[in-house]
């Protein structure tokens, strides 16, 4: 899609300002119905396309990416733009620097725009822990869009924008595109600097592209990967390693005993595909045993959760964010400002951090769960071992309704059971939309590290096989 | 294993939060329920596991500890909650004898 943009501006069938003020007069007229944008930035990007209309009038176009529109969820800072990660203790703030992402994005001539709705923190696997406004599935609206970054899906989906940044710690890219029918990845972790992303996990947290096309999702990796000085976890360029991106006999690992509770849809979604690779691509499948991600979820809340714990202490309302007004003390503005600042399940995550990070419970929780981390990744090497890549589903089933499971948080925290183990073990993950005859269905390829390019090559047989139903909104 | 309120909020303000009342009783029980769920890791045998480190295994990073233009003094002052004379603004921390 982007390509093809790319080519219009270049002929000049299209201008970057023309192709802005189509998407934000039909995200002017829709969005009151899907809540992906608390707000467009529209000045902002308008200003951006003019630029870009100037480079491809003078022949002076960045590349493939300038003047394409870019959303930007609300946890990925701009200097001088509001970015409040859908909470209250971020209230108004303006950040006075931008992520790395931001600028690799803007020297690419990207029109970044708006704040896409998310859960709080990022916290949630449904969008409805945002303290600002709800999110729909574009697809019904009475279905989840997931989460976190349940803004960025559905905005892509609902046609508002070619392309969305989200980020993903469990799960959060490429389970609301799942749920959307679009394309989520989470890079290698350390490819994608976040610097700039407001920190949930450390070391989980990738930022990533959620698009309509795998290309797409290509493009924007390839902008955005690169060390950074500045996050201490990114990758030297020089610690790459190349991956064959077209091995020629492919080995696809599926761990059946992993995803047996999977709905029937899911599943059948699932066979279908695994029948054209064989038949299409010839491929070999292989069942690949996973002991140790049953685990998966149980480790990756106490992991998220304690590193949460401590990345959240800096929201203490003294050098920026809300501010408790007439404190009686010091404590007292840390606690008010915390207390009011906080929503509910960005509460029981710092408290399920803390525990398991305090005295007597450490080995017990945190130690132990990192222990068990490391069987996880383990599982993921051996199976690389025998395979070029691994299928799953993204999710056990379709998207589910809003509402839902607000009331059970072990029950949302299981929808997340195939997605966090690839965050656990650092491996890239993509998830394509899969055969489907209802609310759409995500299929996800993992493969090992730096094999995004073979995951695009994967991804882009089994989206031309089974083209999605892009939503028309009316 | 279950937790006592007493316990929850005694975590509560380890981590600088303050529950009082239903907010309290619903994050107890939340915490007991989330708590059950994740002590499953206990049957793994991790004997002889190392612990994860980075995703892979990057080492500490070190550089030159140079200069750099980086946040300006407008900068703070334009995010702080108050600022005044240059300075950011906290409720007394030192307590006098008056």
């Amino acid at each position: 899609m982007i390509r093809e943009l790319h080519e219009k501006f270049t002929k000049k069938e299209l201008s970057p300002i023309e192709y802005l003020q189509e998407k934000l007069s039909f995200i002017q007229s829709h969005d009151s119905n899907i809540g992906a944008f608390i707000e467009t930035e529209a000045e902002e990007a308008t200003e951006a396309a003019r630029q870009s209309e100037v480079r491809f009038a003078s022949g002076a176009a960045k590349g493939l990416l300038d003047g394409i529109p870019v959303g930007i969820k609300d946890n990925i800072v701009t200097r001088g733009r509001k970015t409040e990660c859908a909470s209250r203790i971020l209230a108004g703030y303006r950040s006075p620097f931008s992520a790395h992402v931001i600028e690799k994005l803007h020297a690419g001539g990207v029109v970044a725009m708006g704040r896409l709705n998310m859960d709080e923190f990022a916290m949630g696997s449904s969008t409805e822990n945002s303290s600002i406004q709800k999110t729909r599935n574009p697809h019904n609206t009475d279905y989840a869009p997931g989460g976190s970054s349940g803004g960025s899906a559905a905005a892509v989906a609902a046609g508002f924008v070619p392309a969305a940044l989200g980020s993903d710690t469990g799960g959060s890219i490429r389970q609301p595109a799942a749920f959307t029918g679009t394309v989520g990845l989470k890079p290698t972790y350390g490819t994608v600097s976040r610097y700039g992303l407001i920190a949930f996990a450390s070391s989980l947290d990738q930022i990533g592209p959620l698009t309509i096309t795998v290309d797409d999702s290509r493009l924007l990796y390839e902008a955005m990967k690169g060390h950074d000085h500045r996050d201490s976890t990114s990758v030297p360029n020089e610690a790459y390693v190349q991956v064959d991106p077209s091995p020629s006999k492919l080995r696809i690992g599926v761990p059946f005993s992993l995803i047996e509770g999977s709905s029937p849809e899911v599943m059948k979604s699932l066979h279908e595909t695994i029948e054209f690779l064989k038949k299409e691509m010839g491929a070999e499948i292989i069942e690949i045993d996973m002991p140790h991600q049953q685990y998966g979820i149980p480790v990756y809340y106490i992991t998220a959760t304690s590193e949460a714990s401590a990345n959240l202490a800096r929201f203490d309302g003294i050098r920026y964010g809300k501010r408790a007004a007439n404190p009686d003390s010091l404590n007292d503005l840390y606690e008010t400002s915390r207390t009011q600042g906080f929503g509910q399940e960005v509460k029981r995550r710092i408290l399920l951090g803390t525990y398991a990070l305090s005295s007597g419970f450490y080995d017990a929780f945190y130690g132990k769960a990192q222990r068990v981390r490391t069987l996880i990744q383990q599982d993921y090497l051996n199976a690389f071992e025998k395979t070029d890549a691994i299928l799953m589903p993204t999710t056990p089933t379709p998207a589910f309704k809003l509402g839902e499971k607000t009331s059970n948080p072990v029950e949302m925290y299981l929808s997340d059971v195939m997605t966090v183990g690839a965050s656990l073990a650092g491996v890239p993950a993509l998830s394509v939309p899969g055969p489907s005859n209802g609310m759409p269905i995500g299929l996800q390829l993992q493969g090992p590290f730096f094999s995004e390019e073979r995951l695009f090559r994967i991804g882009e047989k089994i989206e031309k096989a089974f083209p999605v139903n892009r939503v028309l909104l009316a | 294993m279950s937790v006592s309120a007493a316990e929850v909020q005694r975590i509560a303000h380890l981590s600088k939060l303050n529950l009082d009342g239903s907010e309290l009783e619903k994050l107890t029980e939340d915490f007991n329920q989330i708590l059950g769920f994740v002590a499953q890791i206990r049957e793994v045998n991790v004997e002889g596991v190392p612990a994860f480190e980075h995703a892979l295994g990057l080492e500490n990073v070190r550089r030159e500890d140079d200069t750099a233009a980086e946040l300006t003094h407008e900068d703070i002052r334009s995010i702080a909650p108050r600022f005044e004379a240059g300075y950011i603004v906290v409720p007394q921390v030192i307590e006098t004898d008056e």
